[in-house]
C-alpha cells in the first residue's frame, strides 16, 4: 500500500494531569481499513479518539488524520471526519429533523443537498416517520441510529465511532454493523471504532488492543486469535479446584481459571481430548472452542470484559 | 459560515419558543419589580416634572429581562455540554470565535424578543414614544444584549457545571443590576461603588434605552447619566473585548478538555473496573504456582 495511510499516529499520549490516561499511542490506519480500538474502562479509547478528532490537545507525540496534523490543520482535518461520540450528541427538544438539518448547516451544505441528504439518512435508518418527533421520545436504539445519520451526513472520509452499539439490543448491533461495512466496502470510509462488544470486532480488517494508554496488540482478528493457540478446551465444572491437578497431569499444560470452570490453550485439541475422558466420568463437560476476540483480550489484559 | 452562524440561532430559538416555562418567567419576574419596587419606590422618590418613578424604572426591568435571559442563554452552553449537543459544534470545521459569536447572538436576540413581549407596559406607563424612538428603544436593547451575552459567554466558558447557577445569580446577576442605574440614577451611589457601576454594561445599556424612552422628559432628578454616543461606544468596545476573550478562552483546548468534554458523571462505582497490574499472567489457579 503506498497511499498515505488515513490516521497516522506517533508517539500520541495526554495527561489529565497527574493522570496518564493515553501513554503512548503508535498506529497507521490505511485508507477504507475498518479498524477496532478495544480495551477495558478506562484504557484511554475515547481520549485518543477525542486527540484524533482535534477536540483534546495531545501532551506528547503526534497524529496526522485525512493528511493534516490533528493539532496545526485542525479545521482542515474536521472538515474531512465524522464522529460519533460515546454519549448522544443529539438535541433532545429538537426534532430528528431538525437535529440533521442543524448538522448539514454546520458543514455549509446548501438548503438543496441539506434536504435531500436529510432524506436518504432518514430513509436508510428507518427513521422516517418520527421526522418530526422530538428525539426526546426516541428509544436508546432510534437515538443512537441517529446519531449514526449525523456522524455520515457531511459523508466523511473517516469515520470515528466510540462504542457505538453501547447498550443496545443485539438485532439492533447487528444493524449498525452491516451498516457500517457497507459503508466501508461501498463508500470506501475509513472507520476508526472503539467497542466494548469483542466479538464484533471480528469484521474488522485490523485491531489494536489497549491496555493502561498503551497498545498491547495490533493485527488480523484471526492472526490474534492465532496466537494464542489454535484451540480453546474448556472444562465445564463448578469444582475447579480438583481438576486443576488432574489437568496438569494429564495434558501437561496450566489450566486457565474460567467462568465456566477452566480452559486450556493447545494448538490441536483433538490430540488431547481423548486423555481428557477420564473428566468426563466425574462429572465435568469438556468442548472445544476456537479462542475468540475475548480469549485474546483477557490474555492479554488480564481481566474479563465486562459492562 | 453564514450557514452555521443561522443554523446555530436557529436552533437556540427553536428552544427557546419549546421552553414555554422559560418564556413565562422572564417576564413574571420584571413585572412583579414593576408592582412591588414601582409602587413601593413611588412614594419615596418626589417625581417632580413629568416622569414617574415607575417610567423611569420601565428601562431598567428591561434591563433586567435582558441580563438574566442573555445570562441563561449563555450559560446554558454550559448545560449542553451534558447532553452532549455542543459537541456537534466542536467536530464542525468551525473556527471557536464563530461558535461563540453564533451562541451569542443567539442570546441577543432571545433578549430581544423577550423585551419586545413586554413593550406594551410602554403605553401602559403613560410613555409615547415616535416611531424613530422606538427603533432606537429596539437597536439599544440588541446592543446591550450582545454584550451581556458575550459577557455570559465568558463566564460559561470558565464554569464548570451549571449548577453554579444560583451563585451567579445571588453573586453576580443581581450585584450587576442593583449597580446598574436600572432603580436609580448611577449618580446616586457612593463614590466608592462608582468603579463598579462602570464596569458594568448593564448600566450603559440601560442608560441607552432610557434616552428613547424618556427624552423630552427629563426631570431634575430623575433621567441619563450619559451620552448616547457614550453608552454605544462603550457597549461596542464591551461586546469586542468580551467576545475576543470568550473565544479565547472556549478555544483553549486544554480547558475544552476539562469543562466541555468530561463525561456526563457516571453512577458512582459502576462501570469502571479495578485496574489491575500491567499484563498480569492469567490467573493461576489453585496455590501451585505456574509452571512452565
Ligand atoms: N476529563 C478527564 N479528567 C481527568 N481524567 C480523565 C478525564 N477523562 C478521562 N480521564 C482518565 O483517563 C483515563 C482514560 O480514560 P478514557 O475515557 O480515555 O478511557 P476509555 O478507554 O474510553 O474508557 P471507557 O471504556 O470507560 O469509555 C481514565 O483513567 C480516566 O479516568
Ligand atoms: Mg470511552
Amino acid at each position: 500500500m503506498a497511499q498515505a495511510p488515513a490516521i497516522a499516529v506517533a508517539g500520541l499520549g495526554r495527561d489529565y494531569g497527574r493522570v496518564r490516561a493515553v501513554d503512548a499511542v503508535d498506529l497507521d490506519v490505511q485508507p477504507g481499513e475498518f479498524f477496532g480500538f478495544l480495551g477495558p474502562n478506562g484504557a484511554g479509547k475515547t481520549t485518543t479518539i477525542r486527540m484524533l478528532c482535534t477536540l483534546l490537545q495531545p501532551s506528547r507525540g503526534e497524529a496526522r488524520v485525512a493528511g493534516g496534523d490533528v493539532v496545526e490543520n485542525a479545521l482542515d482535518v474536521r472538515r474531512k471526519i465524522g464522529v460519533v461520540f460515546q454519549e448522544t450528541t443529539l438535541d433532545l427538544d429538537l426534532t430528528a429533523e431538525e437535529n440533521l438539518r442543524f448538522c448539514t448547516r454546520l458543514y455549509g451544505l446548501s438548503r438543496r443537498d441539506s434536504k435531500a441528504r436529510i432524506d436518504e439518512a432518514l430513509q436508510l435508518f428507518g427513521l422516517e416517520e418520527r421526522r418530526h418527533a422530538r428525539v426526546r421520545s426516541f428509544s436508546g436504539g432510534m437515538r443512537r441510529a441517529l446519531d449514526l445519520a449525523r456522524g455520515i451526513l457531511h459523508r466523511p472520509s473517516i469515520l470515528f465511532l466510540d462504542e457505538p452499539t453501547l447498550g443496545l439490543d443485539p438485532g439492533q448491533r447487528r444493524r449498525i454493523w452491516a451498516f457500517l461495512q457497507k459503508l466501508t466496502r461501498e463508500h470506501g470510509t475509513t472507520l476508526f471504532l472503539t467497542t466494548h462488544y469483542l466479538e464484533e470486532a471480528d469484521p474488522c480488517d485490523r485491531v489494536a488492543i489497549v491496555d493502561h494508554g498503551r497498545i498491547v496488540a495490533l493485527g488480523e482478528p484471526a492472526e490474534l486469535k492465532r496466537r494464542l493457540g489454535h484451540d480453546r478446551v474448556d472444562v465445564r465444572t463448578d469444582r475447579a479446584e480438583e481438576f486443576v491437578p488432574r489437568l496438569r497431569e494429564l495434558t501437561g499444560l496450566e489450566p486457565q481459571r474460567a467462568q465456566h470452570g477452566l480452559s486450556i490453550f493447545v494448538d490441536d485439541a483433538s490430540a488431547i481430548l481423548p486423555s481428557l475422558l477420564p473428566l468426563t466420568a466425574d462429572g465435568a463437560e469438556v468442548g472445544v472452542t476456537r479462542p475468540t476476540l475475548e480469549d485474546v483480550f483477557v490474555d492479554l489484559t488480564g481481566r474479563e470484559v465486562s459492562l | 459560515m453564514i450557514g452555521a452562524i443561522e443554523a446555530v440561532v436557529v436552533r437556540e430559538l427553536t428552544r427557546f419558543a419549546r421552553q414555554r416555562g422559560r418564556a413565562v418567567a422572564s417576564f413574571a419576574r420584571p413585572l412583579l419589580w414593576l408592582v412591588v419596587i414601582g409602587a413601593g419606590f413611588e412614594k419615596l422618590v418626589p417625581t417632580e416634572g413629568t416622569v414617574s418613578y415607575k417610567q423611569f424604572l420601565l428601562p431598567g426591568l428591561y434591563g433586567m429581562v435582558v441580563l438574566f435571559s442573555t445570562m441563561l442563554t449563555a450559560l446554558a452552553t454550559v448545560h449542553d455540554r451534558e447532553f452532549g449537543p455542543i459537541r456537534m459544534l466542536l467536530v464542525a470545521p468551525l473556527p471557536r470565535f464563530v461558535t461563540v459569536f453564533a451562541k451569542t447572538i443567539s442570546s441577543a436576540l432571545i433578549g430581544v424578543i423577550q423585551a419586545i413581549v413586554l413593550f406594551p407596559l410602554i403605553w401602559i406607563l403613560g410613555l409615547h414614544p415616535s416611531v424613530g424612538a422606538l427603533a432606537e428603544l429596539l437597536g439599544a436593547i440588541l446592543l446591550g444584549s450582545f454584550a451581556l451575552g458575550s459577557f455570559g459567554m465568558v463566564i460559561a466558558s470558565r464554569l464548570r457545571s451549571i449548577e453554579n447557577f444560583a451563585g451567579i445569580m445571588n453573586f453576580l446577576m443581581f450585584p450587576m443590576f442593583f449597580l446598574s442605574s436600572a432603580l436609580y440614577p448611577a449618580s446616586l451611589l457612593p463614590g466608592f461603588l462608582q468603579p463598579l457601576v462602570r464596569a458594568d454594561p448593564l448600566t450603559y445599556t440601560i442608560d441607552l434605552m432610557r434616552h428613547p424612552l424618556l427624552r423630552g422628559l427629563y426631570p431634575g432628578n430623575l433621567g441619563t447619566d450619559y451620552t448616547v454616543s457614550f453608552d454605544v461606544l462603550v457597549l461596542v468596545l464591551f461586546s469586542v473585548v468580551l467576545l475576543a476573550l470568550a473565544s479565547l478562552l472556549f478555544g483553549e483546548e486544554e480547558h475544552l478538555g476539562r469543562i466541555l468534554l468530561v463525561e456526563p458523571p457516571r453512577p458512582r462505582g459502576s462501570r469502571r473496573l479495578p485496574r489491575l497490574p500491567r499484563r498480569a499472567p492469567a490467573l493461576p489457579v489453585g496455590d501451585a504456582a505456574p509452571s512452565d
